[in-house]
């Protein structure tokens, strides 16, 4: 159970930060990720590697989010929801040095669709691997290429419309 | 590339500052808990949602059936009666209207005491007339109140191959039945006065020589009346055919002691839309 315990603490954030750029609401965020590790308590089959066991954990909330994504009333939260006031909800950016580009950064990424939000993110802030990436959203390796590459490409093009300085 | 490393580095410090609640081991062994709270919760709000629906159905439809009620009983007081037990609802929207006599009429209520007693004699022909499906408006009782009575129907609900007026046999040599239609498009009142069986208003009547002539009132509203005024028997089918092609009529019974002068003061000092009200 120790040993449990030692994960959840280790994996807390990362899911939690996982399934609120899924979700864009804090409340379904923290949510989701209690369900997460609820489950990963009563899990009794044991993992085969770290590995594993990270990805389990990750495929669940990813799951989870997925869940909440088909229920009528998430969606109806997620319209009145402007992503202008999330991210000034979540995120304390004046304590960024780059406040401006921090801000444009983090409001293109949570603009752009579900399907390529979740591969950025995994990619470029959990530094996954694309073949983790495929087992965790469920798609195939190269679904995940051409999807990450579309990803990058509608971010480049949203950032420079923004006037993000560094393109 | 470089650009998406830059990117890559902005984002990352971004989702590193972003708040974290703190984790609390025991919220989680307990979330199962929470969520059968919240299971509970939501179902007594759904079992407090359809109890509050099902008594709102239950007043809703209690309070239509008391006005039906309070309507029949008002009505019965009045001395009206409309048996509608064949089976043709529409016919509950026939109204029967409460039509202030006159003071100047009211003399005629004595004149009209020898029919009461007689159409008290002759109950058991309504309900042969029931026995032949025939709907039957009893306005017999009506004559305690005023000596002449008057419905307003919808021809179309009436359905005038089975329904007629009935008033009591033994009554017919005294009867004369007026009636008076329109369309129920009051805005284009274009019909012409006819009347059947006795051009002459009043007290001779032929039973046997049925002839139709026309005459055209417009009341003080500016509203052309058609009256159908004659004598009546079961066996007459002319006035159903007559009154078949306008949309309402308004029948009044016993005629007889109304003179030409009195009817027409009844006919215009009727303001048809009070009809649309009642309606």
């Amino acid at each position: 159970m120790k040993e449990k315990e030692s994960i959840i603490q280790s994996y807390y954030q990362a899911i939690y930060k996982y399934a609120l750029l899924k979700l864009k609401s804090v409340e379904q965020a923290l949510d989701v990720t209690q369900e997460v590790f609820y489950r990963y308590l009563k899990y009794d089959k044991v993992f085969e590697s770290e590995e594993h066991e990270k990805n389990w954990l990750y495929r669940t909330a990813a799951n989870l989010c997925n869940s909440y994504w088909r229920s009528g009333w998430y969606k109806h939260i997620l319209f009145s929801n402007e992503d202008t006031e999330f991210v000034t909800e979540v995120t304390p950016l004046n304590d960024c040095i780059d406040k401006e580009n921090a801000e444009i950064v983090f409001s293109t990424v949570l603009d752009l669709p579900i399907k390529y939000r979740e591969l950025i993110h995994l990619f470029y802030y959990e530094n996954m691997s694309i073949r983790e990436i495929a087992i965790i959203v469920g798609r195939k390796e190269s679904t995940i290429q051409t999807q990450l590459a579309r990803g990058r490409s509608i971010l480049r093009r949203k950032l420079e419309d923004a006037g993000y300085e560094r393109f | 590339m470089q650009d998406m490393r830059d990117f890559s580095d902005t984002y990352r410090n971004i989702i590193d500052i972003i708040d974290t609640p703190e984790l609390n081991i025991e919220n989680i062994k307990n979330f199962e808990k929470e969520k059968k709270i919240v299971r509970k919760r939501q179902a007594s709000v759904v079992r407090a949602v359809f109890v509050f629906i099902l008594l709102l159905s239950i007043f809703t439809g209690g309070t239509v059936y008391a006005m039906k009620m309070y309507k029949a009983i008002h009505m019965t007081e009045r001395g009206y009666k409309i048996d509608n037990s064949i089976g043709n609802e529409d016919i509950e929207k026939n109204v029967i209207i409460d039509y202030e006599v006159d003071e100047s009429l009211q003399e005629i209520e004595k004149t009209t005491d020898e029919n009461i007693i007689e159409q008290e004699l002759n109950n058991d022909e309504i309900s042969d007339f029931n026995k032949e499906g025939n709907v039957v408006y009893d306005v017999s009782s009506a004559n305690d109140i005023m000596p002449f009575s008057i419905i307003t129907a919808d021809v179309e609900s009436m359905n005038l191959d089975k329904i007629f007026v009935y008033t009591p046999e033994t009554w017919i040599e005294k009867c004369y039945i007026s009636i008076m239609c329109y369309s129920s498009d009051y805005s284009k009142m274009e019909i012409t006065y006819r009347y059947f069986v006795n051009d002459n208003w009043g007290y001779e009547t032929d039973f046997g020589d049925n002839y139709v002539s026309t005459k055209t009132i417009t009341n003080d509203y500016g509203i052309q009346f058609t009256v159908v005024e004659g004598c009546y028997s079961p066996d007459n089918k002319t006035i159903y055919e007559a009154v078949a092609s306008f949309d309402k009529l308004v029948v009044i019974i016993d005629a007889e002691n109304l003179k030409e002068d009195e009817l027409i003061k009844i006919i215009n000092t009727m303001d048809l839309t009070d009809y649309n009200k009642v309606e």
